[in-house]
Formats: structure tokens, sequence, C-alpha cells
């Protein structure tokens, strides 16, 4: 094993010398191999044959002298590594000699790539990228929904008290909810309009997530007394971008609604909460509410519904049975509805929606995100178009690569008669392939960036801080540039095949 | 006139680290020269094997190789056996003694009753 690798690292020692010294070296072997000959014919000589007999001799003695070059040039070099260099530089003087089906087949193919990896790169981050917190796949979220007499804000909400009562049921572990805002907030004197996030104490904790710097939100900290906790954690790209990234940030005072905060921590650079496409500048405690401006929020009104509720479901439970164990818990909140003087006056249709309304218990291992709702539809769309665009590509590409095939078989012809053998030819016309479809892919990755930030620009987005960022995956583009390279190399080995089918006929 | 048999495939290499371990630093031809009065005319050599076979424990780091003069003052390149050569003679010594040994039980079971 170590004499191999040792034979090994001695080949690529000798690939990074300059050609001079490996000159230098095969002379010197050539002038010992001379030496050594012409010894043994003195040798042979010296008993008496004749020079011309001795000379053979020796030469029989010595063995075949190619056989011996041909050992020692293997026992010294990586063939398969030499084979490759020259495949590829055969291929590329043959793509150089016919530059319109390269242009026109590298382009293809970036175009199809670039395609694939923008929408796959944008649907990976909006729609299937689990959040980056502890044990995503236990998150769930809970909202009740249907007709009802309550103040709703937002989609997805459930009341503070109810969501308190949550807290209670064993088959939650730990429940904390959110709320999305704009708040006026003054620093240093300036007056801005910002995204604040306002959450329970337990939200942090409840998702796992430890602060980059200072410290985050606790239940015992933040979530004790009303308006008792004037803290802020900002979020990471904010404290970047607004602060500079400066570790003196924490205990600066900052004006919420001109109520004096104290800056705590700055939560990590990954986490942009529940959801991953749009984080909020800064979070504050939920019980601050009462220093805001509300317009129908509240900490005590069952008929206030604005929260997003998140949980971990309990061991045991499924979002089914968790679901079907909150359904007690929820009928409190029903029953204050039903006790709204409105409710004599409903339709019978629409008491029977009344009283069929659920709770619902979906994954949130994804998060939740308004953004995704809104735009998840565009990008099926958008990938199905970039599908159809890929597969077009490739059909593209494998109807050149036949054509150009059928224009190469004297080419081929040649080859086979001078001894290339199938395995040489299918190689070197596989490493041809391969040199197309990875300039495609380099070219793709280019294009791809730009298309994602063309993408990005179409979305709304203010002032707010998105998540979504317009680097390529590189996951997905080898998976899109492996579906490309594959008919491309099928095509390519079958082509020796036809020539020698074609060489064969007789004539 | 008896034939000759091939130098074992693997042997070479072995035969030519102990002839630098005998003898010291040695030209091909020396080496070459050595084994055929050693093998006494049994082993067929061909001679361009011998290079190769340098080259090889040259890669493995068992040999070195330098130039010297020759006993017929001509310039000619001498390989000596470095320590860690040595120390691989001694195991493949060891190794080829242990298989031999048991080769040579086995061909001897013929006779005996089992």
């Amino acid at each position: 094993m170590i004499e191999r690798l040792r034979a090994r690292s001695a080949k690529l020692r000798r690939l990074f010398v300059t050609q001079e010294s490996r000159e230098q070296h095969d002379l010197e072997v050539d002038e010992e191999i001379r030496q050594h000959l012409q010894q043994l014919t003195e040798r042979f000589v010296a008993q008496g044959m004749s020079r011309e007999d001795a000379a053979a001799a020796a030469r029989r003695q010595f063995g075949n002298l190619g056989v011996h070059e041909d050992d020692r040039h293997d026992t010294q070099s990586i063939p398969w590594l030499e084979n490759l260099w020259r495949d590829i530089r055969y291929g590329i003087r043959q793509l150089r000699l016919n530059p319109l089906f390269t242009t026109v087949a590298i382009a293809t193919l970036a175009i199809g790539i670039g395609a694939n990896t923008a929408v796959f790169t944008l649907l990976d981050q909006l729609m299937l990228r689990l959040l980056p917190v502890k044990d995503p796949s236990r998150l769930v979220m809970i909202w009740a929904d249907g007709p009802n007499f309550s103040n709703n804000i937002g989609q997805r909400v459930v009341s503070y008290p109810f969501c308190q009562d949550l807290r209670k049921s064993p088959a939650l572990e730990s429940v904390m909810c959110s709320y999305n805002t704009h708040e006026a907030v003054t620093i240093d004197g300036n007056t801005e309009t910002l995204d604040v996030e306002l959450v329970s104490g337990n939200y942090f904790e409840t998702l796992g997530v430890k602060p980059a710097l200072g410290r985050v939100f606790s239940s015992a900290a933040d979530d004790q007394v009303w308006s008792g906790s004037p803290s802020i954690v900002l979020s990471y790209s904010f404290w970047q971008q607004r602060f500079g990234s400066d570790a003196h940030v924490i205990g600066k005072k900052i004006l919420v609604n001109n109520y004096p905060m104290e800056v705590v921590g700055v939560s990590p650079a990954v986490f942009a909460g529940a959801d991953p496409v749009q984080s909020p500048h800064l979070r504050i405690p939920l019980l601050m509410l009462p220093v805001l401006p509300t317009d129908g929020e509240s900490l005590t009104d069952r008929n206030a519904h604005w929260l997003q509720a998140f949980a971990r479901l309990a061991p045991g439970f499924s979002n089914t049975s968790a679901s079907a164990a909150l359904q007690p818990l929820f009928h409190q909140s029903l029953e204050v509805d039903a006790a709204d003087p409105n409710f004599a006056k409903l339709s019978p249709y629409d008491r029977s929606l009344f009283s069929k309304r659920v709770v619902s218990v979906e994954s949130a291992s994804t998060g939740f995100s308004i953004m995704r709702q809104q735009f998840s539809t565009a990008l099926i769309v958008l990938m199905c178009m970039a599908g159809l665009i890929l597969l077009v590509a490739c059909s593209n590409v494998a109807g050149l690569m036949v054509a150009r095939a059928a224009a190469r078989q004297k080419e081929i012809a040649v080859r086979l008669a001078i001894g290339a053998s199938r395995p040489m030819l299918i190689r070197s016309l596989l490493v041809e392939s391969l040199m197309l479809a990875g300039a495609g892919v380099i070219l793709g990755l280019l294009l791809s960036e730009v298309s994602i930030r063309a993408l990005l620009a179409m979305m709304p987005s203010g002032n707010s801080l998105t998540m979504l960022h317009a680097q390529p995956d590189i996951r997905i583009l080898l998976s899109a540039s492996r579906s490309r390279s594959l008919p491309a190399c099928s095509s390519a080995s079958r082509r020796p095949c036809k020539a020698r089918g074609s060489m064969s006929r007789p004539r | 006139m008896t034939k000759k048999s091939d130098v074992l495939q693997g042997t070479l290499d072995l035969m030519v680290l102990k002839t630098l371990h005998a003898l010291g630093p040695q030209h091909g031809f020396g080496i070459a020269r050595r084994i055929e009065q050693v093998s006494q005319d049994v082993l067929k050599l061909n001679e361009g094997t011998v290079y190769t076979s340098l080259l090889r424990l040259q890669q493995q780091g068992w040999i070195s190789a330098g130039w010297g003069t020759s006993d017929n003052n001509r310039k000619a390149k001498f390989y000596a056996i470095t320590k860690e050569g040595s120390k691989q003679l001694a195991l493949e010594t060891e190794e080829w003694e242990r298989i031999s040994g048991v080769i040579g039980r086995v061909l001897k079971l013929e006779g005996e009753k089992l």
C-alpha cells in the first residue's frame, strides 16, 4: 500500500518538474544503457567473438530496447492521466475546428443549465430549505381557519390568550408566538421605519437558536412583566449594515416608538426567524406591546387574532393527534365567539361552518412565509418552464452531436485504421463531450447568477431584509449539469459503432 | 542444454537490492554482472530490466543514485542502498524465506503419508 503511494507520488513529482529536467533524466538513462551495451560488447569481443556478433549478442542479452523503454515509461508515468491530457488537447483542437457547432452547443447548454440553476436556487431557498433551527422537523404552526367575529391581523393568526392556553396542552412542548410589524425606531437621533418582530420570551428557546453576540430573549427575563423588559435583539444583517458589526452595540439605547430600549444581543447570521425569506430588522419582547401604538392587537382580548403561533410537538404526538388534543382548548375560544350578539344573526349555513372549525397543526420545518405563499405558484410554473428549456437544450445538443458524428465518420474511420482501439475512441469522444458540458456549466453558472438577480428584482421587498441570495447553489448546479452531461455522453458513445458499421460495409 | 528460467516476477528488485547491500555502490552493468555470476547461468536475465528495477527502487526511496567514475575511468551512474532500503531488504528476505519454506514443505508432502 505504502509502496504504491510512494510510486504514485514519485510519478506525480515527475509531472511537475520541467520538461527539460525530465528529458535530461531520460538522456542519462539512455547514456547508461549505451555504456552497458558497449561494455557487454567488449566483453564478448574479449571472449573471441567478432565485433558484429558481439554487438548482436550484447543486444540479445540486454533484451528489446523498445520494450524496456516502454516499461520504464510506464514505471514513471500515470498512463490514464497522460491519455486524458492527450484526449483533452485533441478535443480542444476538434472543438476549435468547428467554432459554430461549439458555440451553439455551449450556449444551448448554458441557457438550459443557467435557467434551471437559477429557478431551483430560488425555489430551494423559498420552499424547500429547513429552518436553521434545532430539530426543525418537530416544529409546527398552530392556527384555526374559518369564520369568526374577531379582529384578524395577518394570516394564520391566533389570539394571545389562546397562545397561553396552548401552553397548557400536553401535546405541545414549547409554544411561542410572534408578530411582524413596522415601528418608528430612533437610532442616534435618526428615526426610520423598521421591520420589528414582537416575539414571546421563549421564542429563541423554542427554536433553539443561540445568540451571535450578547444574549437572546429568555422566558425568565422577558416574559414576566408587561412592558417590563425593554430589550432589543438585532438581526445579524441589520447589525452588519447599520452598526458595521460593532460589538459595542450591546447596551446601546434605541428608541422604539419613542420608548427607550436597550440592545441586548444579535441573532445568528443564518437565522431569519420563522419566515426564512424575510428577516425583521430587530426583535422586541411581545410584552412590550403596551408601549407601542396598537390597532387591534391586544394581550388580553380573545377576539384579537394577530399572533402566529409555533410550537414543538411533544414526543409521541403527530400533527393529527396534536390537533385533536388541542380541540377542547380551542372550544373555549369558540365559546367566546358564540357569545357574540352577532352570532344569533348568523345563517344556519354560516353557523354550521362555524361549528366545524378545527385547530390546524401543520409542520413548520420550513417555516412560514407570506412571500412563499405569494410566489410559490409563480416559481413552480417557472420551474416547469426551466425544466422544459433544459429538455429542449438536451435534445438540441444531442441532435447536434449526432449530426456532428455523421460528419466525423471519416475521421473516426481513419483513427480506427491507424490503430486506435474502440475504448480509446470512446474515451476521447467522451472527453470532448464532457468539455462541452463543462464549458456549458461554467457559462450556465454565470448566467444563473445574473438571472437570479433579475428574478429577485421582481420581488417587492422595499427596505426589508430579504434573506434570498443570488449565489447559485452548487449542489443544484451539479444536479442540473449531471442531467445535461449524460445524454451528451450517450450520444458520443454511439458514434464509434456507427463509424465502424459503415466501414465494414463492402464498397 | 537446460532451459534457463525467467526471473520470477518481483524478485528482480529483491536481487538488485541485495546486490547493492552486499557489494556497496554499483552501476547497472556491475549489478547485471553480479546477478549473472551468482545465478550461474540458471536465470535468464534480460539486462535491460535491471534499469526498470533501479527506477522502481528509486521511486520507493530504497536506493539513491549519483555520478561516479567506474573502474575503467568512465563516468557512470552509481546506485547505493539507503537506510530504508536495508530495512526493506531485511523485511523482504524474511518474507521470501518464510514463503519459500512453506512452498518447499508443500512440495515435499507428495511422498509422505498424510
